[in-house]
């Protein structure tokens, strides 16, 4: 008998075990003792087995069930399928902690021009994808509703199947979006900071603008209802410990699911936050232990009835963890390459692999683009990118126990660090990740009704009290 | 100026000229001397603590060795997606 590569973790309820293929299974010390010296019973071996861990040859069943799982696990989509694309850097708002490079809403030059409009649509033409979910990102797209329009009616006619996201502050509501949104396959997404003084505080500054707003996302869920109109907070350092009210204004409204998302150190938030961002792991522990206050609230209130909400974080770690081939998510992905199936196109028409990356080219600390519509992809710099993009080889992940279910983020590092090469430990990535994960197992092994209640939701949207997974636990009393 | 003395295994042995250049290239000021018979290695540097400077000579120790040998795991995952 052979056992594969194994990681472990000891949680509150015991010792998590999993293999690079995604598989876990739960236990104690007596076991993982046993595992590391190769001592194990015919019962023990026999339950690894069954758990893929383990085979008696290489070429049996096990080991060729094993390698099928790794190869599900590290299946990257290879078609660009999802773009976002920003028409324009205007923005008719200033938010505290904006992280790109916004200008001024009068500018002139920050637009895309007829040339770069041209040129999107033919690489949308030359795309082997006959799918397309494209998102509007700015500045301010809205400001370019002749460009959105455009685009859109490109694109209805040359994929089989297309979403569009715009995401907008909404500070103003034209009727030519209206227009827009009464096609089906369009979204909006905006934030909303939660309570009414806080997102004045932090985007409108004014209680006036806030009501404003208030009133064009009001109008927008009446008419097209919140399965097409998204909305998320961003979250500063010093209103962590607010995430429970956030979540209450959220129910108000109406909504069925959250993205708590903490204040990012990208583009200029990094510049307008430095004390605040100065101890990232410090700050990544602060974040972790808010998440989890506000996820315990969360729980409960969907016990509690009314509508559901659901949070995106722990919807994403679910999937990743039970869902082999859940590797569309670029946050939480790896091997994470770059330009394969997702690509940002800028309002120079300049490519990056991701909205943070080009926020880090904004402020000239560094610049990651790959291409541009003009000159098309510079391979050389993608296969740069990509050789560092797998935690399948990092050695600060290959021995974590999560290695499988988490990701790669190696612009946040720049973004944070200045470098690449520093221990993953201390990183805000890592720190938040290990601590959502964390909390995502021991709620897992926890066996709480509330909490599998919950879990179940977030993963397949069917909030039940029924196991949605088999027996993953070993005694070996 | 801090300085330390860090013995260091012989299976690690190959992995000390790429990170005390790494580590020259990071830490202003980096010096080190000749390893000596029995496998101990003296370096300096300054405004750093003790600690400091051995966690980062182990970690560019530790990062070389897994580099090297997970390094035709890298080139299959990377080939896996260059294609």
């Amino acid at each position: 008998m052979k056992l594969f590569p194994f990681q472990f973790r000891t949680l509150s309820s015991g010792v998590l075990f999993s293999n690079p293929a995604g598989d876990f299974f739960q236990s104690d010390e007596r076991l993982l003792g046993r595992m590391a010296v190769g001592d194990l019973q015919p019962t023990e071996w026999a339950f690894l087995q069954r758990q893929g861990f383990a085979c008696e040859d290489p070429g049996d069943f096990y080991y060729n069930s094993f390698r099928q799982r790794l190869h599900e696990k590290k299946a990257i989509p290879n078609r660009l399928n999802y773009i976002i694309a920003v028409p324009t850097l205007r923005c008719d708002l200033s938010c505290r902690y904006c992280q790109v490079s916004r200008v001024g809403e009068k500018v002139q030059g920050y637009d895309w021009s007829e040339e770069t409009l041209a040129r999107f649509l033919s690489f949308l033409d030359h795309l082997e994808s006959s799918t397309l979910k494209l998102e509007f990102q700015g500045g301010e797209p809205i400001l370019r509703m002749d460009l959105l329009e455009r685009i859109i009616a490109h694109c209805q006619e040359r994929f089989d199947a297309a979403e569009f996201v715009i995401c907008t502050a909404l500070n103003t509501l034209p009727n030519r979006l209206l227009r827009l949104m009464a096609q089906d396959n369009v979204y909006l997404s905006t934030s909303l900071d939660g309570p009414s003084e806080l997102h004045s505080r932090n985007r409108t500054r004014s209680p006036e603008a806030t009501r404003r707003f208030e009133n064009h996302l009001r109008r927008l869920l009446d008419s097209f209802g919140p399965e097409r109109i998204h909305f998320l907070p961003t979250v500063m350092p010093n209103d962590f410990h607010r995430l429970p009210e956030i979540i209450d204004a959220y129910r108000a409204w109406g909504c069925d699911g959250i993205y708590l998302r903490s204040a990012s150190f990208h583009g200029f938030a990094r510049k307008q936050l430095p004390t605040e961002m100065a101890d990232q792991s410090a700050l990544a522990d602060r974040w972790v232990a808010a998440y989890s206050v506000a996820m315990e609230h969360l729980f409960r209130c969907n016990t509690e009835g009314g509508p559901m909400i659901r949070e995106f974080n722990l919807s994403q770690m679910l999937r990743r963890i039970f869902k082999r081939s859940a590797n569309h998510h670029v946050d939480l992905r790896s091997p994470n390459p770059a330009a394969r199936d997702a690509l940002l196109v800028n309002w120079d028409g300049r490519f990056y692999p991701s909205d943070e990356a080009r926020m880090l080219a904004a402020i000239g600390h560094s610049d990651l683009s790959i291409g541009s519509l003009a000159c098309g992809y510079d391979q050389e710099k993608i296969a740069q990118l990509n050789w560092n993009q797998m935690n399948e080889v990092h050695e600060s992940c290959i021995h974590c126990v999560y290695q499988a279910y988490c990701g790669i983020d190696m612009i946040d590092d720049l973004a944070r660090c200045d470098r690449i090469d520093v221990p993953k430990e201390g990183s805000w990535f890592c720190r938040v990740q290990m601590g959502l994960f964390d909390f995502v197992f021991n709620k897992l092994l926890g066996n709480n009704p509330v909490d599998l209640f919950n879990l179940s939701g977030h993963l397949n949207g069917h909030f039940s009290h029924t196991p949605f997974y088999g027996r993953f636990y070993y005694d070996p009393a | 100026m801090c300085r330390v003395s860090i013995n260091i295994h012989q299976s690690f042995h190959i992995f000390i000229a790429p990170a005390l250049v790494r580590l020259g290239a990071m830490c202003s000021g980096f010096q080190w001397e000749e390893m000596r018979s029995d496998g101990t290695l003296i370096l300096q540097a300054p405004d750093v603590t003790p600690e400091s400077l051995s966690q980062q000579f182990w970690h560019q120790i530790y990062r070389e060795r897994i580099y090297t040998e997970t390094l035709p795991i890298r080139q299959a995952l990377f080939q896996s997606f260059a294609s």
